[in-house]
């Protein structure tokens, strides 16, 4: 093929664009520290990352989550202890009632605080929440009339939250499964406080079966919640692990090897060295050269 | 019998025909960088013998110059340069839309959608927190405000590239003139010799005229047609046939021959490729973004109308509803209503207004697919996917035509090109017969002095 002086130079050019495209690329891969900066770059790892993120993005609202049910079920088990320690002072008082050995009058004073105390831990507060009022967290869970009767005001709502894709897990008891649930506590204590002014054995006696009966209900409940801490910090420890997986991958997706990337740097950089030296030679070559 | 005067004239004949090819050297050389330029040769032809019995050549004659030019290899270098002009300007606007839809950084539309349904799972921990509630309202502005910019940026594009081809026509139009004005120049020349110069003009010209759409020449038995690669008429025996720009009934601009739309059959160059880009390309990404926009506002609007706020109230949409499918992603709004008062989230599926079920419901459609086009982030995946790819290959295409075309300029400068070392051997070829030519010169001069010397010695 006849050559003439032109295409000496485009060739030239074109060579030198493509390396120095190349050189760029791998520079941005250099100092980005990134494979994947445009869609265009690996269309199909773009749209993974896409993926990848929208998960991560979930999955760390659902850590979230599950950090607060966390956090209010070990609210509610703190205050369910104070529950079973009142109910067991109160259970000491009613038998030193039942065999007369107390003053009816003190414990029955006593009996009202720490009857006050079980309403104070039945409205146990988390972030401006009534822990026990089921799903109507706004207001009080149990309110006290003038007339000194405790009601709950709450719902029998058991709230869930979104700890996964497809799971929730509950993150409250509604108080009307503890305190007002098979044994309400308030009126067994407004019936026990009666029965100890009447000085009946028979009717303290009535009414400490149900305390006991109330305190074997708070420890079930508190094994409830034990149950669902454990489901909360096994989805913690299930999203944590999932990211740290997920994490992996997307560094594989997005991230660039430096090492590789530097190599083909340095690469392009000998090409281009090569390119231009070839350039100049050439373009140097010409018979004028050799003619006097 | 031929005498030393033939001699003289024919070494006349020599000096001028190499003195002519010495200012064709001279003009190649001139020319060796001028885009188009195809080398030229002194055409030399033997001059008739005279006698009858010996017969001798009276020298050399110049008969013309000519170029040395393969019009299949200039017809097929127009061509490439369509393809490679329409393929960059194609990389080039597919490279735009990426622009709007480049997740890298964690910038972009994701993190905005994921905040969106996530600010619903946030709410249900405390339905009735203002913080959250704003939050929610908040996040949903945010979401729906980056929806308006980017379908508002595609409506750019596609604008913008309207405009683009009608100042695509204009630029074709002048050269069409251009065109048109050297073809009737050539003809007129051409009566007499080869207008090698014009021609040179006019290939020049095509290739531009090729930059923005292909177009096919007929050169044969002197008259001239330029015309679009579909046969529509640009130069006719010498006199334009310019394009002419209309409106579509959706006003859109229109590539008019005479009376005829011929927009869609445009083929190659910057024009196809702004027509491809603002007819097929652009309302694509809209269709898809409007998509994604009207199932979003639907699957949230659908839970939120049946679910309660915390005074009870119900049968309030979460977005304005939307109409159309089109448009959907430039009129996606929050509800003005919950905008303005974010107690109006509705959180609860009760109607006493208490609970969290319905927030939760809502955060979980970030999983809720429309058959059958997966979730409202599967599809939004399927864009980047599809967006990536088609600039890759946008740009791979773009590279490939790039070396085609670089190949196709060496085929046509070995052919036409001028090399240097070939033109200074010319030099050295001419110069050496006209030094022979005039030594000629010189030796006859001293026979006829010798001659007339004789006839005064004697």
């Amino acid at each position: 093929m006849r050559i003439a002086d032109d295409s000496n130079y485009r060739n030239l050019l074109l060579d030198i664009q493509r390396i120095a495209q190349r050189m760029q690329t791998s520079q941005n891969r250099v100092s980005s520290g990134k494979k994947l900066t445009r869609p265009s770059d690996d269309a199909s790892a773009a749209a993974d990352v896409v993926n990848v993120d929208s998960v991560r993005a979930n999955n760390a609202q659902y850590l979230d989550n599950a950090g607060t049910a966390n956090s209010r079920l070990q609210i509610a088990d703190n205050a369910l202890d104070g529950v079973q320690q009142v109910t067991d002072r109160i259970r000491t008082l009613a038998l030193l009632a039942q065999n007369g050995t107390s003053s009816p009058s003190l414990s029955v004073e006593e009996i009202s605080g720490l009857r006050d105390q079980l309403l104070s831990y039945a409205n146990t507060e988390f972030e401006g929440q009534y822990m026990f009022a089921g799903s109507n967290t706004d207001s009080a869970a149990y309110d006290k009339a003038s007339n000194g009767t405790i009601s709950y005001s709450g719902n029998s709502d058991e709230v869930r939250l979104q700890v996964g894709k497809a799971s929730t897990l509950q993150s409250q008891i509604p108080g009307d499964q503890v305190f007002s649930g098979s044994v309400d506590i308030f009126q067994t204590l407004t019936d026990l406080v009666a029965a100890m002014n009447g000085g009946s054995t028979s009717a303290i006696q009535t009414q400490v079966r149900k305390l006991e009966q109330f305190s074997q209900n708070v420890s079930s409940a508190r094994t409830r919640l034990g149950g669902l801490m454990n489901g909360a910090t096994a989805a913690q420890n299930e999203l944590k692990q999932a990211d740290l997986t997920l994490v992996a991958h997307l560094s594989k997706l997005e991230d660039a090897d430096l090492a590789q990337a530097l190599s083909e740097f340095t690469q392009s950089q000998n090409a281009l060295q090569a390119a231009t030296a070839v350039g100049a030679k050439v373009s140097s070559l010409s018979i004028l050269d050799y003619l006097k | 019998m031929a005498g030393l005067g033939t001699a003289l004239n024919t070494a006349l004949s020599a000096l001028q025909a190499n003195q002519i090819g010495l200012t064709v050297v001279s003009n190649n050389i001139a020319n060796v960088n001028t885009p188009g330029y195809s080398r030229q040769r002194v055409l030399m032809q033997e001059s008739p013998s005279i006698g009858d019995s010996i017969r001798v050549g009276t020298g050399v004659e110049v008969v013309g110059t000519q170029a040395i030019r393969d019009q299949i290899v200039e017809r097929r270098l127009w061509n490439e340069t369509s393809a490679k002009a329409g393929s960059d300007m194609t990389q080039q606007s597919l490279s735009d839309i990426e622009g709007l839809f480049n997740e890298a950084g964690n910038t972009g539309l994701l993190p905005l959608i994921s905040n969106f349904y996530n600010s619903f799972q946030k709410l249900s921990t405390n339905p009735t927190s203002p913080e959250m509630r704003q939050q929610v309202v908040s996040s949903a502005q945010f979401l729906t405000q980056y929806i308006n910019t980017r379908a508002n940026d595609l409506r750019d594009m596609k604008t913008a590239t309207d405009h683009a081809i009608q100042d695509d026509v204009t630029k074709a139009n002048v050269l069409i003139n251009e065109i048109a004005d050297i073809s009737q120049r050539i003809h007129e020349v051409e009566i007499q010799a080869p207008a090698n110069d014009l021609r040179d003009q006019r290939t020049v010209l095509i290739k531009q005229l090729s930059e923005i759409m292909s177009v096919r020449e007929l050169d044969t038995n002197g008259t001239y047609q330029l015309t679009t690669g579909n046969n529509r008429p640009l130069v006719v025996a010498g006199a334009a046939v310019p394009l002419k720009i209309g409106t579509s009934a959706s006003g859109l601009t229109t590539v008019m021959s005479d009376t005829t739309d011929i927009t869609s059959e445009i083929a190659g160059g910057t024009l196809a490729a702004r027509v491809a880009f603002r007819d097929q390309s652009v309302p694509q990404y809209q269709q898809q973004l409007d998509q994604m926009a009207y199932d979003l506002a639907n699957q949230v609007n659908q839970v939120h109308s049946v679910s309660y706020d915390p005074d009870g109230n119900t049968g309030m949409n979460f977005f304005t509803p939307i109409a159309a499918m089109a448009g959907a992603a430039l009129n996606l709004q929050l509800n003005p209503a919950i905008a303005a008062d974010p107690r109006k989230v509705a959180a609860s599926s009760q109607a006493s207004g208490d609970g969290n079920e319905a927030a939760i419901t809502l955060g979980n459609l970030v999983n809720a697919t429309n058959p059958p086009r997966g979730t409202v982030i599967e599809q939004y995946r399927s864009l980047v996917f599809q967006i990536g790819s088609e600039t890759s290959t946008a740009q791979t295409n773009s590279d490939e035509h790039a070396s085609m075309l670089t190949q196709l300029e060496n085929l046509r400068s070995s052919i036409s090109g001028v090399s240097i070392n070939e033109e200074t051997t010319d030099i050295i070829q001419f110069q050496r017969a006209f030094q022979a030519s005039a030594k000629i010169i010189s030796v006859v001069d001293e026979l006829l002095q010798t001659t007339l010397a004789m006839g005064a010695g004697g």
